[in-house]
């Protein structure tokens, strides 16, 4: 190590000499003292002596290597002893040291002690404390990807007997689907058949009733149900006053001037019985107190519908129909029966339906299961966990981080979530999306989206920061902007082998 | 700023806009609705016989039917008038008159001469500055300008009206509200009743009229006679306010400049409590006030600007800006209400805000995102969260545990950072502010005068401190000295918001109006200038932390008449649409003009997600206004320049590098404000007084005398239309800012693709520019300057720069300024000569800046040879096509004296 520094030191000290200030050695070629100098970008030539002559030539400002005169201009530190680097022109003389070596600020009076060297130790002891976890997580790796391709050659193993196993399930479960939907239409058919003709029956013994209380409220015989009808018929005093008035009356001819037998059958019959057992029930609270009837009739009724009920009762008001009514005109309306029991024939389709049903949906829940395990594993082979498969291994597990108030978890693969730390709901930060890190450093950033909607703003999102680790672990989490979180995971997953680097990117 | 939990049901209502019915209509406030309602004259007649007058002063007495009044003018140097009237003494009550918000001592200048008529008193104010003339019944008064044209009346329509203190009399009626008022479920007690004054004030001769800030309206004042709301001036915390609009918002001044060819008149409404005003420009007499106009007005077709003012206590003050011009306007107001201090130079860069800067951690990685990307940047602010509990002047304790060190590292790239501090103080026996004040009795009180006032805001329960109080200002301005608020340090400046005061749980979101302030003046009294008593102290507080050496940044939300001394204001809580961008632009001229010129929008808006091209835009926009922030509410998604597309975060870069590039001639014109009172950005006809078709535009601006500015502010536009001015004499020439292209005046359509600024460099002008741009502009200060010479008909220009160490009072305390003056001449078709000339010999500044390049646009030939002071031939470099010159390395220092001269 300390060879190599030395080597480098007496390497630019030798090459400095020549060179205008800021320029790096890699391109003292196009700088050599000479009567013009050429713009780099070749736009123009000018007098060699306008090179940092703290005046901008060159459109492309390489005339002013050392000086801040040109707005889009270069300045080259050495930083003998660690990275040297470019830094933008303007930093040249702002009276802020930037580089190491404090060559920036030459000419602002201010003085950049040369920090290179301990910069320089302090880089190179944190790299070899890096690959120090880094060798470990390394090896960790190779364990990793040893499991992660066990993992997926299972799972390869495993497609092809389920689905093998699955495709001859196929055609029993369709032969059996086809045998459950004709059992079920058979019986429906012949259920359908057996209750039209009971319905029919029910509405004649209906209609018959209907006749029957027209009659008795057609007070003066003319065929016709009017206002005069009600209008003397006790029974219609709503109020009490002793008095059926228009009010009154109207209510129950519902609006329409008169009425036939046809149409008090059709508009009229139902719910002048709920009205007629309305005025029965009030006049038994008077006498008594409160009987089981009148709680089930309220059970019945929601409390807005009441209003809308008394106009619009329909066919499920005969559940009351049972009920005694010593009101004359109603006193004989009795229940119509009820539906009877399915014979034989039918009862039999619906146990043949029952049998087939069960039949199919063994079969079929078999076939979902292979289903779901057929996903599964070729879930495991789309999925892309990183170039050797080391990062299998981490689906299916879950990773946490504790802060102030809440725990934050992480499920590679999976998703990222959010728990009060003495509550028990988790507020979910969205679902795995994919690997978002740029090339070539793909695998160092996922994403999970669509998690719970923010009050007031977006839905949750996650961006997950990977880091080599020697182990898997989640050490960070933070919210930048309102919903959208970032958290640092750090895995051996992550880790490249630092004794044989990747090839360094310089950044000049 | 904005309100969250507090106000969920607002934003659940996610319409985007205004809850209209949580604010008055003039009709809910009774007395608004009682003075909009006079339809005749009020009946006052000036009693001659009590007429008095000696000095500056005339007095009188008004008869009316409703009561008497006294009536006060004072002759004011520099062209002004100052009008008063008032209840005749022995008054019930005295009545506030807000000179905290003045600039102090109002010079008096004794009338030359008192003529009284048998029916009228003609005053002639002193070095015929101005004359007023007074006419006995009904009471009017005219006020004439240096050229003996009548510009103002008042009264012409007999809206006078004073609702006098008075006892509650059983078994009287009284009108609608006058005891005793209520607004949704909040009760106003009025002990004193009603104490209303209303009067119309007209401008006679100007169809346009201009000011009365701040409104998201256009810039020319609209007509509300009949025509919806009046102008409402009345601090509030808007939520989501809405366009084109009427409605109150943050910050108000009562003042209104209307301006006619070559004349501008100028009118300031001294009073600090709710007022309304009630507007119309009408082209003939057949107006608004007709009754009394054709007595007075020989001319029936002359245009007039009539606007009725109204307000809920204070007196009548008025004050009267006679002009001539606009210009003159300006000075008067500023001589009447003061001008901003020369700011420090950070100030007047690029400010990054955000709601909020999440921890130390994060404010450290903004602050080397802007170095990454090589983004100047020279501010980043922190908004409440970074408190702890929202306990001003406190630190939260994990996130911002080492404030210290966290403002150092900032500061080490040449930065600044600025936290808010807000004046409602969260109820917490714990909280030393809060101990302090109700030990020391700081706080506003209840309508009972002896309990301390309480409502909502940031931090739950909270008290408001009593800046009326002259031992809460004193202890106010204790709490920034570095040893008391802790973390604090010279590179850490403040914002003042929620100053209106925003009270979440009161009355239009603010202070109730009963509550009592110190010396037993009720809020409703003072309301609009609660917000510039608080900035004044916490400026105090700023300036004597330093021991007066450092110039302060303070930025307010409210604002009133004065504001300007000790604060720059914005526009409050925009939202992130073109709207908002559009009407940023009137907003701040509405402002500029009347006194407060160091004022900024949010750029990008403050709610929503701006698209990136409204972003854009909106900092191309922000780059050539006052004040440069960009701020985002916590709901936003992050918007640091760098989390877009390349396109975008160049553009960006691109357009906050041109506003570093004018910081010399930003910095000069903050400096012609503070000795001139113009105002930075300002509209059109204040350089061109008479291009009639401008008087009203309000898409473009000036920046100072030189540049037009017509940002781009819709959407995908690719070009704007823009008509530059031709002056006077029609021979105005423009040059393209970036390119120096010359462009003809009149109407030109300028491609404005999205990395492009419209600006316009006005011929005959010398603009000083830093081309070095650093990463902060403290960094720039030494820097050499290019001048940008743009030649008018004659080859000929001038300019100025003003050089001090920008950031100290040493250029008021040492006189340690440099003010230069640049020329440049064609003195023959053969020679012209470039000048540069020390111009101020008071200043003892010497600058280190030296020219390092000249550009003229406009040079109509080659020139032969181009030689300097110093008689060394200076290489130069010439476009025929473009007529551009650039001249190499001049080398002269700003400060000197020098000639360059140009043989053709």
């Amino acid at each position: 190590m300390l060879r190599s520094l030395l080597l480098l030191l007496g390497f630019t000290v030798v090459c400095a000499a020549d060179l205008p200030r800021g320029v790096p050695i890699t391109e003292s070629s196009f700088y050599k003292v000479a009567k013009e100098f050429k713009c780099l970008d070749g736009s123009l030539k000018i007098p060699f002596d306008q090179v940092n002559d703290d005046y901008c030539d060159c459109p492309d400002g390489s005339d002013e290597p050392g000086t801040s005169a040109c707005p889009n201009g270069r300045f080259f530190c050495t930083n003998d002893g660690h990275s040297s680097m470019f830094i933008p022109s303007s930093r040249v003389n702002d009276k802020i040291c930037d580089c190491c070596d404090g060559s920036d600020e030459w000419g602002s009076g201010v003085q950049c002690p040369n920090i290179c060297h301990e910069l320089g130790k302090a880089t190179r002891e944190e790299n070899e404390r890096k690959a120090v976890v880094a060798r470990k997580g390394w090896a960790v790796r190779q364990e990793m990807a040893r499991k992660g391709k066990d993992i997926k050659t299972e799972n390869e193993v495993k497609v092809g007997p389920l689905t093998a196993e699955r495709d001859d399930l196929v055609p029993t479960r369709d032969e059996l689907e086809k045998k459950k939907k004709a059992t079920e239409e058979a019986e429906r058919t012949a259920k359908d058949e057996f209750r039209k003709k009971w319905e029919d029956e029910r509405n004649q013994r209906k209609r018959v009733k209907s006749d029957e209380m027209f009659t008795q409220l057609d007070l003066n015989a003319d065929g016709k149900l009017t206002l005069d009808d009600f209008a003397n018929n006790p029974i219609f005093d709503v109020n009490k006053d002793g008095l059926v008035d228009e009010t009154e009356a109207k209510t129950f001819l519902f609006n329409t001037e008169e009425a036939d037998k046809e149409h008090f059958y059709a508009q009229m019959f139902d719910s002048i019985k709920i009205r007629l057992r309305a005025i029965e029930d009030e006049k038994r609270d008077e006498e008594t107190d409160r009987g089981e009837d009148d709680l089930l009739a309220d059970e019945n009724k929601d409390a807005e519908e009441v209003e809308e009920d008394e106009y619009e009762e329909t066919e499920d008001s005969e559940s009351d129909e049972d009920k005694h009514l010593d009101v004359p005109p109603a006193n004989d309306d009795e229940e119509y029966g009820t539906m009877p029991d399915y014979p034989e024939e039918i009862k039999t389709l619906s146990s043949e339906h029952e049998k087939a049903r069960e039949e199919w949906q063994e079969v079929n829940s078999k076939v979902s299961d292979l289903d779901r395990q057929i996903n599964d594993a070729e879930a495991y082979l789309n999925q892309d966990f990183g170039n050797d498969a080391a990062w299998a291994v981490l689906k299916g597990q879950c990773f946490e981080y504790n802060e102030d108030q809440y725990t934050y978890k992480l499920c590679p693969f999976d998703k990222a979530v959010q728990k009060e730390k003495n509550g028990y709901s988790e507020t979910r930060l969205g679902d795995f999306t994919g690997w978002t890190g740029k090339e070539p450093r793909k695998y160092s950033e996922q994403m999970y989206e669509k998690g719970q909607q923010c009050w007031n703003g977006p839905q949750r999102s996650t961006k997950v920061i990977i880091e080599c680790g020697e182990i898997d672990e989640l050490v960070e989490s933070s919210e930048p902007a309102k919903c959208e979180y970032q958290f640092v995971f750090r895995t051996p997953a992550a880790c490249n082998n630092p004794d044989q680097p990747e090839p360094v990117h310089t950044e000049l | 700023m904005r309100r969250e939990t507090w106000l969920l049901a607002a934003v659940l209502v996610f319409a985007m806009a205004v809850k209209r019915e949580d604010f008055k209509t003039c009709d809910q406030a009774t007395f608004c609705k009682r003075h909009r309602s006079i339809s005749e004259n009020t009946g006052y007649a000036v009693d001659f016989s009590t007429v008095q007058h000696s000095g500056a002063i005339l007095t009188a007495t008004l008869k009316g039917p409703e009561n008497e009044l006294s009536l006060k003018l004072t002759g004011l140097d520099g062209g002004r008038v100052r009008l008063q009237i008032d209840e005749p003494a022995g008054a019930l009550r005295k009545r506030f008159i807000p000179e905290f918000a003045l600039s102090g001592v109002q010079y008096e200048v004794p009338f030359d001469k008192v003529d009284v008529q048998s029916d009228y008193l003609t005053i002639h104010c002193g070095g015929s500055k101005a004359k007023v003339v007074i006419h006995q019944k009904p009471f009017l008064v005219d006020i004439y300008n240096g050229l003996n044209e009548l510009v103002t009346q008042v009264n012409a329509a007999g809206k006078l009206k004073v609702e006098h203190f008075r006892a509650k009399m059983d078994g009287q009626e009284y009108p609608e509200g006058f005891w005793d008022e209520s607004f949704k479920h909040f009760r106003d007690s009025k002990p004193f009743g009603s104490s209303s004054v209303g009067v119309d004030v007209s401008f006679v001769g100007f169809r346009h009229a201009f000011g009365l800030p701040s409104h998201a309206d256009a810039f020319s004042l609209r007509s509300t006679v009949n025509n919806g709301e009046p102008y409402r001036l009345f601090n509030l915390d808007v939520f989501e306010y809405e366009l084109d609009n009427t409605m109150a918002l943050y910050a108000h001044v009562p003042y209104i400049i209307a301006h006619k060819k070559q004349r501008s008149v100028g009118f300031l409404w001294l009073n600090a409590a709710e007022t309304w005003v009630d507007t119309r420009s009408s082209e003939d007499s057949k107006g608004m006030f007709r009754t009394m106009l054709n007595k007075v007005m020989a001319d029936e077709s002359q245009p007039r600007f009539d606007a009725h003012f109204m307000a809920e206590a204070g007196l009548i003050d008025l004050f009267f800006f006679v002009g001539p011009s606009s210009q003159d306007v300006q000075k008067q107001m500023a001589e009447t209400s003061g001008v901003t201090p020369i700011p420090p130079l950070f100030a007047i860069a690029y400010h990054q805000c955000r709601w909020n800067y999440n921890d130390e951690q994060d404010v450290a990685q903004v602050n080397a995102g802007f170095d990454e990307w090589d983004i100047p940047m020279d501010v980043i602010w922190l908004d409440i969260e970074h408190t702890d509990g929202k306990k001003y002047f406190t630190w939260h304790p994990t996130k911002f545990a080492t404030p210290k060190k966290m403002i150092e590292g900032v500061a080490s790239k040449g930065r600044k950072m600025v936290t808010i501090i807000d004046p409602h103080i969260k109820r917490d026996d714990s909280y030393r502010v809060n101990k302090d004040a109700k030990d020391l009795g700081l706080f506003v009180k209840k309508a009972d005068g002896t309990t301390d006032f309480e409502g909502h805001c940031w931090p739950g329960s909270s008290e408001y401190l009593d800046f009326f109080h002259p031992k809460t200002r004193e202890y106010w301005a204790q709490q920034f000295a570095f040893d008391r608020y802790e973390g604090s340090t010279r590179d850490l400046h403040t914002w003042n918001d929620m100053n209106e005061p925003s009270v979440f749980s009161g009355p239009e979101v603010t202070m109730d109006r009963d509550a009592i302030h110190y010396g037993g003046i009720e809020h409703r009294e003072v309301h609009n200038m609660y917000g510039m008593m608080y900035t004044s102290a916490t400026y105090k507080g700023l300036v004597e932390r330093t021991a007066g050496k450092d110039r302060p940044f303070l930025l307010s939300r409210a604002g009133f008449i004065g504001t300007q001394r000790t604060a720059a204001i914005w526009t409050g809580d925009n939202t992130a649409e073109w709207g908002h961008l559009r009407y940023s632009v009137p907003m701040l001229l509405q402002l500029s003009v009347a006194g407060i010129p160091f004022v900024g929008a949010d750029v990008g808006g403050f709610f929503g997600n701006p698209d990136e091209q409204l972003l854009l835009r909106w900092y191309q926009a922000g780059a050539y206004q006052p004040f440069f922030r960009a701020h985002a509410h916590i709901d936003t998604r992050r918007r640091e320049p760098w989390l877009f597309s390349d396109e975008t975060r160049e553009g960006i870069r691109d357009a906050i590098r041109q506003r570093y590039t004018l910081l010399p001639y930003w910095y000069t014109l903050f400096q012609e404000h503070n000795a001139t009172g113009m105002p930075p950005m300002r509209p059109i006809f204040y350089e061109f007084p008479s291009d009639e078709a401008l008087f009203t535009e309000d898409k473009a601006h000036m920046v100072g005398e030189a540049l037009l500015v017509r940002a781009v502010v819709d959407k995908d536009a690719t070009s704007v239309e823009v008509t530059l001015p031709s002056g006077e004499n029609k021979d105005t020439l423009w040059y393209d800012w970036e390119s120096g292209v010359e462009r003809p005046a009149g109407l030109n359509h300028v491609d404005a693709p999205l990395q492009k600024i419209p600006v316009f460099q006005r011929g005959g002008t010398i603009v000083p520019t830093w081309q070095r741009i650093r990463r902060a502009a403290s960094l720039m200060k030494e820097d050499p300057l290019t001048l940008i010479i743009a030649l008018d008909k004659n080859g000929a220009a001038k300019g100025r720069i003003y050089l001090d160490d920008m950031e100290t009072f040493d250029y008021k305390n040492l006189n340690n300024f440099c003010i230069s003056e640049f020329s440049y001449a064609t003195n023959s078709p053969k020679e012209a000569k470039i000048t540069g000339k020390h111009a101020d010999s008071n200043g003892a500044f010497k600058p280190v800046n030296w020219v390092e390049r000249i550009e003229v646009r406009g040079v109509p030939s080659e020139p032969s040879k181009v030689i300097s002071s110093r008689g060394l031939t200076l290489p130069f470099a010439y476009d025929r096509d473009a007529r551009l010159l650039s001249i190499r390395k001049p080398g002269d220092f700003a400060g000197e004296d020098w000639t360059i001269t140009l043989n053709f």
